[in-house]
């Protein structure tokens, strides 16, 4: 899958190429389950307290969507995070993935006020891993199964993950395409007023922290925001395209991660950097040592992860 | 046999539609958030460097204003409103776009007057904000709530 051009993937790839993506979808699982926890821990501390989503200003998307009674809500919240914990570990792997997703999902359209675009895209994430068999390996499914000598099936799990990869990489650019246009269609921000405006607030934050004085002297500068808005911009720009080829994933994988260390590094973005991170399992095949790449129809052993039966 | 050689089954129909939908569905969404205050779903983080703070008044029957920063009838703005807009006595961010700010502050109000059952004097709340938006002028805006019953 990463040899071929930018529309392979909605054509019928090899088993072979998908299967290393196979993994990628089970750490992709892993990793979410975590960030999932991560994402419900300020509604768990709220609910520690006593506090439900109705006893404070919310607002419902839709009229007919059901408010929630405490119990319902606190019941709600640790179903949540249940499911996620499971997911996180690989029991049950897809249907607490799928569970994962339904619950934070309804949990996400009680109110309004829980929108951000990083949950937005951690439901976006949560559903493409879902619609992959993301139990095949770095699971306690995996694990089990190979206790009870019935290891994964890879070659069964690359055809029903191939679907979610393809998903998965034509979703996953929307968040940069997005940010990007809006930006670039902004005077304001294409100029570096935006830029230089945050800067100037938040200076004395980052010498607190121990940005060298010089350095904030030039970032301080409008001249030099007028260039570096715009190069943020087309770097942003650029990513979906980066990825989408062939010849430049590596580099967009690259420029995705670089470019996510640093909003995390200079802004407060939640989750945001993370999820953009794990995202690129998508992209890139995982081969991990221990399993050679491909595997035959018949009982061959595929290292520690099972045979493809 | 090598899986190099196996092809996965081609996509059946309903996972095209889903593919389709789904990507079609967010592209619709991202079109349709620049007409949205808050942005919904279409991906538009850090658009703007804009500040804000609002002093909070409730109005009673005289028509006398006094501020709820110290808190009101046991009630605390801070214990009611707890995303958005909250803590609005003091210059800060806003995190979502100005635009946005307003709009919730305006809901905040409506839900915080239709929520204090303690207060029986207050005729309705109001806010005047004052913003500045990516290091622009200095803006002034008063939102009002519902009235009380």
């Amino acid at each position: 899958m990463g040899k071929h051009g930018p529309w392979h993937v909605l054509k019928r790839p090899a088993v072979g190429a998908v299967q290393a993506h196979v993994q990628g979808l089970c750490l992709m699982r892993a990793g979410l389950g975590v960030l999932s926890l991560w994402h419900l821990r300020p509604f768990v501390e709220r609910a520690l307290d006593g506090v439900a989503y109705g006893d404070v200003f919310f607002v419902p998307w839709f009229s007919w969507y059901p408010v929630l009674g405490r119990g319902a809500y606190f019941g709600l919240l640790w179903c949540a995070v249940a499911c996620a914990a499971l997911m996180t570990a690989g029991l049950w792997s897809r249907w607490t993935t799928w569970l994962t997703w339904g619950v934070l999902t309804f949990h996400f359209f009680l109110s309004e006020t829980f929108f951000h675009n990083n949950r937005h895209f951690l439901l976006m994430l949560l559903l493409v891993v879902a619609l992959g068999d993301n139990g095949a390996a770095f699971s306690v499914d995996a694990w089990w199964a190979r206790r009870r000598h019935r290891p994964s099936n890879l070659m069964r799990a690359a055809r029903e993950s191939a679907f979610a990869v393809a998903v998965g990489r034509c979703l996953v650019v929307f968040p940069y395409l997005g940010s990007g246009l809006s930006k670039l269609l902004d005077p304001d921000w294409w100029g570096g007023r935006v830029t230089w405006d945050r800067v100037l607030h938040y200076r004395h934050v980052a010498e607190a922290k121990g940005a060298p004085v010089w350095v904030m002297d030039v970032l301080c500068r409008a001249d030099v925001h007028g260039v570096l808005a715009k190069a943020l911009i087309l770097t942003e720009l650029s990513i979906p395209f980066l990825l989408w080829l062939p010849r430049t994933r590596r580099v967009g994988v690259a420029v995705v991660i670089g470019f996510h260390l640093m909003i995390q590094l200079t802004a407060s973005v939640q989750i945001f950097s993370w999820l953009g991170i794990l995202a690129t399992l998508l992209w890139l095949p995982v081969r991990w040592p221990v399993v050679r790449a491909s595997t035959t129809e018949h009982a061959h052993r595929v290292g520690r992860l099972g045979s493809a039966a | 046999m090598t899986t190099g050689r196996i092809l996965v089954p081609a996509f059946s129909s309903w996972q095209w539609g889903l593919l389709v939908g789904l990507v079609g569905l967010q592209a619709v969404m991202l079109v349709r958030a620049y007409g949205d205050a808050h942005a919904h779903f279409g991906y538009q983080p850090f658009n703007e460097s804009s500040f804000w703070q609002a002093r909070v008044e409730r109005v009673d029957a005289r028509g006398r204003a006094h501020s709820l920063e110290a808190g009101w009838f046991g009630y605390r703005w801070d214990d009611l409103v707890r995303d958005r807009v909250q803590r609005p006595f003091r210059w800060r961010r806003a995190q979502h776009g100005i635009r946005s700010t307003l709009v919730f502050m305006r809901e905040a109000l409506d839900w915080v007057a239709m929520h204090t059952p303690r207060d029986q004097h207050t005729r309705f709340l109001q806010a005047t904000v004052t913003y500045r938006r990516n290091g622009g002028e200095v803006q002034r805006t008063r939102l009002q709530s519902i009235a009380r019953k």
